[in-house]
């Protein structure tokens, strides 16, 4: 009997690492998987048509020249672009499940309307997992066009995250400026107005480009949801281009030259 | 009948508090107090049914626990009638010991009106305050109802397995909870391995453990798996009473009809059967 070939196969090493970027985006109920022949993403859409719209991805990419240090110890994508619809917290659940640093992950999916079946061996148990899948639908791309950036700052998540994890969260918008010496962040709440500047000098800041000063205020809520994947990162990246969409993208560096990216878009609400 | 204990230390009333609030978690609002010669047990005042369960954990006097422990049963003539059965609310317990206490001291006492059940008297203090008296309300059991109170007959063909760690075996069962599981099979191979099976609306997920040791002295099924599907609202507030543990817990699986779940270490002793959910 022939055994029909997966659509989707890949093996990791060290579970948590997956796990704790699938958690950081476990804030919706549905992500989608997206998959070619170079990497992988998840995507996390927050609705469509709408100026408050977020989108999270991992780009993680085995086809570089690092081969033996890939963020997968195996990937294999029988298709051009695979994309699959799942519920996201079963995913972050069964990841959990395999917390020590020997463990290892191997997850399979074999076309539309099969579900991912995962594998999980962790020192003294092992687990079986079998997740449904729905079909994948649009999602909002943003059109994020590199050559239409007005503002971009990379920077140190240290102090970033010790910020975002304190937001004010009786203010309803947090406003992002940028102007070509510092970055700030302003929120207006019940105590009051608070504002953090990071200024060009700073040793968290490393490069600010900004054509000219820009003032973008966004939904709060739709902020705080990137706080625990900048938990994860050491070094970001903050974009914002001519229409106020705000990109963040974040780098986590497991170390051995091993890096992973998680990337946000949200639309501006106000400015 | 005459019942007082005391405890003088902090971690002695902190353990007794951790089993009392595991009483309140494993039963229902009242629980049955069984005080005997030996020791006290904190018992349920439920009988097993489909996917209910009975539960009892003994508090014996030998152990690190009690530095005081006086009884006299309810006949101390006769062995099988020198014990004392008593009904009462949990939540009362659990209120009186909040907080960092260094001292208890419960005592079995007469109201001055004749007709009134007695009541416990529970005298507590923390660091630093002074002693505080509560008076919680009980219901003394007639020994012609005791027998309501016993442990259910296990049957036989039993599979006996001792468990992974309890902290292992609640960041399973939490896994399950957090997903909304209902029902998980529980089953246990004669080879030492345990698998829990739970399907949910998002999909199947199936642990196993492996290298586990059977009780061969205990075991007297012939089947190479037992199986028992358990109501996961009534298992997970065992584990989640006792994670802290270190003591292993066995397992006894009577297939399709009842588990068992038998805990023992100095201080304590615990068992716990739950009834098979048919679907």
């Amino acid at each position: 009997m022939t055994t029909v070939a997966k659509l989707l196969e890949f093996k990791k090493e060290n579970v948590k690492e997956l796990a704790s970027i699938i958690k950081a985006l476990t804030f919706r109920e549905i992500g989608k998987l997206s998959a070619t022949p170079g990497g992988l993403r998840i995507v996390v859409g927050d609705g469509a048509l709408q100026q408050n719209i977020i989108k999270i991805m991992i780009n993680s990419f085995p086809g570089n020249a690092y081969m033996e240090t890939c963020f997968f110890s195996s990937f294999v994508c029988r298709d051009e672009t695979i994309e699959v619809n799942f519920p996201l917290k079963a995913l972050s659940e069964c990841l959990n499940l395999g917390d020590a640093s020997s463990s290892s992950l191997s997850l399979s999916y074999a076309g539309f309307c099969e579900p991912l079946m995962l594998k999980i061996h962790d020192g003294n148990h092992s687990v079986k997992a079998k997740i449904h899948t729905l079909s994948s639908n649009e999602t909002n791309d943003f059109n994020f066009e590199v050559s239409e950036i007005v503002a971009n700052c990379i920077l140190k998540t240290t102090f970033l995250h010790d910020f975002f994890r304190d937001l004010d969260t009786t203010s309803p918008n947090l406003v992002i400026e940028v102007s070509e010496r510092e970055l700030s962040f302003v929120t207006q709440g019940e105590i009051g107005m608070t504002t953090c500047t990071i200024p060009l000098k700073s040793l968290q800041m490393d490069v600010i480009a900004c054509s000219r000063p820009v003032t973008y205020g966004y939904r709060l809520s739709a902020i705080q949801r990137m706080t625990p994947a900048i938990g994860l990162s050491n070094r970001a990246s903050l974009r914002i281009d001519n229409r106020g969409v705000l990109n963040l993208q974040l780098m986590i560096d497991h170390g051995d030259s091993l890096k992973s990216y998680i990337e946000f878009f949200v639309g501006f609400f106000f400015n | 009948m005459r019942f007082s204990a005391v405890l003088c230390d902090e971690t002695s009333v902190e353990s007794f508090s951790k089993f009392i609030g595991a009483t309140s978690k494993l039963g229902r609002k009242r629980c049955c107090i069984r005080i005997q010669n030996d020791g006290l047990c904190f018992m349920s005042c439920e009988k097993l049914q489909d996917g209910g369960c009975w539960f009892c954990i003994f508090l014996p006097r030998t152990g690190q626990m009690f530095r005081q422990y006086d009884f006299s049963g309810f006949n101390d003539r006769v062995e099988e009638q020198n014990l004392i059965y008593l009904e009462a609310n949990v939540d009362n317990f659990v209120k009186v010991l909040k907080g960092n206490l260094c001292y208890l001291k419960l005592k079995l006492t007469r109201t001055p009106a004749p007709d009134q059940d007695p009541i416990i008297r529970i005298e507590v203090r923390s660091v630093d305050s002074d002693i505080i008296r509560h008076e919680v309300p009980i219901k003394i059991i007639m020994s012609r109802h005791w027998s309501q109170y016993e442990k259910p007959s296990l049957g036989r063909r039993k599979m006996s397995i001792y468990l992974p760690p309890p902290k292992s075996l609640y960041k399973v069962l939490q896994t399950y909870k957090n997903l909304n599981a209902t029902v998980i099979a529980f089953n246990a191979s004669s080879g030492g391995d345990l698998r829990l099976e739970g399907t949910m609306d998002q999909g199947e997920i199936d642990v196993l453990f492996n290298d586990l040791s059977n009780d061969a002295a205990e075991t007297d099924s012939q089947e190479d798996w037992a199986r028992v599907k358990l109501m996961l609202k009534t298992v997970f507030p065992l584990f989640q009473s006792f994670f802290f543990c270190n003591s292993r817990v066995k397992l006894n699986i009577i297939s399709n009809q009842m588990a068992e779940f038998s805990m023992r270490s100095d201080d304590h002793q615990l068992c716990f059967i739950v009834g098979n959910v048919t679907e």
